[in-house]
C-alpha cells in the first residue's frame, strides 16, 4: 500500500519554486514516477507533500538550440530523447540511451530529470552526459545555479539540496567543421527492461580526419560514471585516414577493452559479478568502437552483446 | 482531491485519494477491470493502458498525474460492439490462454498502431517487450499483431 500524503500541482515553474519552498514537512518532486512511486511504496522514502511536475509546462517543452548548446528540459522522457531530431543528430548517445533503457511504457514516463535526480549509479543517461560534458541547471527559492554532471554527481547529497528542482540540461555542441559522432551501450542481467548492470558512452570529434576529441563515460561500477581520462588523452591528435581508418578503429577497440577491464578490476575488486563484468566488456569495446567507425564494419569483433 | 479526466470518451469529475494510482481509481472507482495489477512495478505491463496516446504503467501513474488526460483502456477498444481488429487477431491466433496479460497486451499493441500502422516485426517486439505472459510462449501473440497490422482479419 501506498502511505498517505498530499500532492500540489502547480501551473508553472514558478509555482513549484515556491511550493517547493512554502510546503511543511518532508516535499519531493515526482515527474514520471518510475522511480519514486516505487520507493514510496516500499517505504525507502517518505513524504508529506509530493510536487507533480509532470504538467509544469516550462520543464515539458521541447529540445532546443541556443548559444552554441543543445538545451534540454528535465522533464523530457526517454522516448522523446530517443526520437528528437536533435537529440539524435547532437548528442546521439544520450537518444542511444533513451532507447536501450526500460521498456516502452517506462520509456514514455520516465524522464531525464528524475533519471539525473536519482543518480542511481546504473542511470543509463548518466555516462552519456558525462562524455558530452553536459551542465545541469538547478533552481530553488534562492535562485538558479550551473554544474557540471560530473560536478553534480561527485557529491549528490550536498549539489541537488532539499527542495531544488533539476530544470535543464545543456550540452555543448561541436564547434564549427567538426564532425561529433557518439554512442552508447549496455550490459543488462535480462534484455529490454532491466537496469543496466555496466554502461558506457563514447563521444569522438574528428576535424579532417584528426581526432580532437575522445571522450569515454562508463556507469554502474562507481557511484558516479567514470571517465576514462588516460585512454581520452592517447587518441586526441590521432589521424584517421580512410585507408587506415580500420586498423586505428581496431587498436582503439583493443586499447579500450584493455583499459575497461583494468577500470573494472580497480573499481570492484572481488565482486562476483567481476569475472562477468570482465567479458561482457570486452564485446563492449568493440561495440563501441563499431559505432564510432560505422563505415569500417567491424560489429562482430566483440562477438555477441548481453545487452540485448 | 478533485480529479477530472477522460476514460474511453468519457469524461469524469471524481473525487480520489492523493496516494491513489491511476490503476487504482479505473479498477476501484470506475469499475474498469480490464487493466491488471501484476507486479504493481512496472515490470509486467499487466496493467498497461493508453495516457494521450501512449502506452503507460498505469501502477505507476498517480491518478492526479492523469488531470486532464485522455485514458483508453481494453474496455474502450471495440467500437459499436465490434472487436478491435487487435481483439479480433488475438482469438484467431490463439493468443490468449489465461488472460491475465491480454489487456496489457492489446493496450501496447494499440499504442504502437496509432503511432505505426504498419510496424515491421522488430517494432512489435519493442513494443510489446515490457509485457510478460506466462502462459503462451509470445509466438502467438507477436502472430496475432503481425496480422493485425497487416489488416489479414
Ligand atoms: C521497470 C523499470 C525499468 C527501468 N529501467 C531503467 C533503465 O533501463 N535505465 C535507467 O537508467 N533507469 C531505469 N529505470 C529507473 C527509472 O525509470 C529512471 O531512473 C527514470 O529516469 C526516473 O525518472 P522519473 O521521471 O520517473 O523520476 P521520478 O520517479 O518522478 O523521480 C525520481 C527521483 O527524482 C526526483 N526528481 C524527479 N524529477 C526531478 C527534478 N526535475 N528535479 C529534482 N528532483 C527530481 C524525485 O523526487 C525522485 O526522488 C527503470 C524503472 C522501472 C520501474
Ligand atoms: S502491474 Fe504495472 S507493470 Fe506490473
Ligand atoms: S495468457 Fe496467461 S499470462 Fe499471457
Amino acid at each position: 500500500m501506498m502511505p498517505e500524503f498530499q500532492i500540489a500541482c502547480p501551473q508553472n515553474l514558478a509555482d513549484a519554486i515556491t511550493e517547493a519552498s512554502r510546503l511543511q514537512g518532508e516535499v519531493l518532486f515526482v515527474n514520471g514516477g518510475t522511480d519514486l512511486i516505487l520507493e514510496l511504496r516500499s517505504g525507502q522514502k517518505k513524504a508529506d507533500w509530493l510536487i507533480d511536475l509532470s504538467q509544469v509546462p516550462e520543464l515539458q517543452s521541447l529540445p532546443t538550440l541556443e548559444n552554441g548548446m543543445l538545451k534540454l528540459r528535465s522533464g523530457v522522457t526517454f522516448t522523446r530523447l530517443s526520437t528528437d531530431p536533435l537529440v539524435r543528430k547532437h548528442a546521439r548517445c544520450l537518444a542511444h540511451a533513451g532507447e536501450q533503457m526500460g521498456s516502452a511504457q517506462i520509456r514514455n514516463r520516465a524522464t531525464l530529470g528524475g533519471n539525473i535526480a536519482s543518480a542511481s549509479p546504473a542511470g543509463d543517461s548518466l555516462p552519456a552526459l558525462a562524455a558530452l560534458e553536459a551542465e545541469v541547471t538547478i533552481e530553488g527559492s534562492e535562485g538558479a545555479r550551473t554544474l557540471t554532471v560530473a560536478e553534480m554527481l561527485a557529491a549528490k547529497e550536498k549539489t541537488l539540496k532539499a527542495r531544488e528542482l533539476v530544470t535543464e540540461i545543456l550540452i555543448p555542441l561541436a564547434e564549427q567543421g567538426i564532425e561529433r559522432r557518439s554512442t552508447f551501450t549496455k550490459i543488462g542481467s535480462r534484455t529490454q527492461v532491466s537496469i543496466a548492470r555496466l554502461n558506457l558512452a563514447a563521444v569522438m570529434e574528428l576535424e579532417h580526419g584528426v581526432i580532437r576529441k575522445m571522450r569515454l563515460a562508463v556507469g554502474a561500477i562507481g557511484k558516479a560514471p567514470l571517465r576514462l581520462y588516460e585512454f581520452e588523452k592517447e587518441w586526441e591528435g590521432k589521424a584517421v585516414k580512410a585507408e587506415s581508418a580500420g586498423k586505428i578503429a581496431g587498436e582503439i577497440a583493443g586499447t579500450l577493452a584493455e583499459f575497461l577491464t583494468k577500470t573494472v578490476d580497480q573499481a570492484i575488486p572481488g565482486r562476483h559479478s567481476q569475472a562477468y563484468k570482465r567479458q561482457a566488456v570486452q564485446a563492449l569495446a568493440f561495440d563501441v568502437v563499431a559505432e564510432l567507425f560505422p563505415e569500417q564494419g567491424l560489429g562482430q569483433g566483440g562477438g555477441g552483446n548481453g545487452g540485448r | 482531491m478533485k480529479l477530472e479526466f477522460k476514460v474511453n470518451g468519457k469524461t469524469y469529475e471524481l473525487d480520489v485519494d492523493p496516494e491513489s494510482r491511476l490503476l487504482d481509481v479505473l479498477r476501484e472507482e470506475l469499475g474498469l477491470t480490464g487493466a491488471k495489477e501484476g507486479c504493481g512495478e512496472g515490470e509486467c505491463g499487466a496493467c498497461t493502458v493508453i495516457m494521450d496516446g501512449l502506452a503507460v504503467n498505469s501502477c505507476l501513474v498517480l491518478a492526479a498525474q492523469a488531470r486532464g488526460k485522455e485514458i483508453l483502456t481494453v474496455e474502450g477498444l471495440a467500437e459499436n460492439g465490434e472487436l478491435d481488429r487487435l481483439q479480433q487477431a488475438f482469438i484467431d491466433n490463439g493468443a490468449i490462454q489465461c488472460g491475465y496479460c491480454t489487456p496489457g497486451m492489446l493496450m501496447s499493441a494499440k499504442a504502437l498502431f496509432l503511432r505505426n500502422p504498419h510496424p515491421s516485426e522488430t517494432e512489435i517486439r519493442t513494443a510489446l517487450a515490457g509485457n510478460l505472459c506466462r502462459c503462451t510462449g509470445y509466438v502467438n501473440i507477436i502472430n496475432a499483431v503481425k496480422d493485425a497490422a497487416e489488416g489479414a482479419v
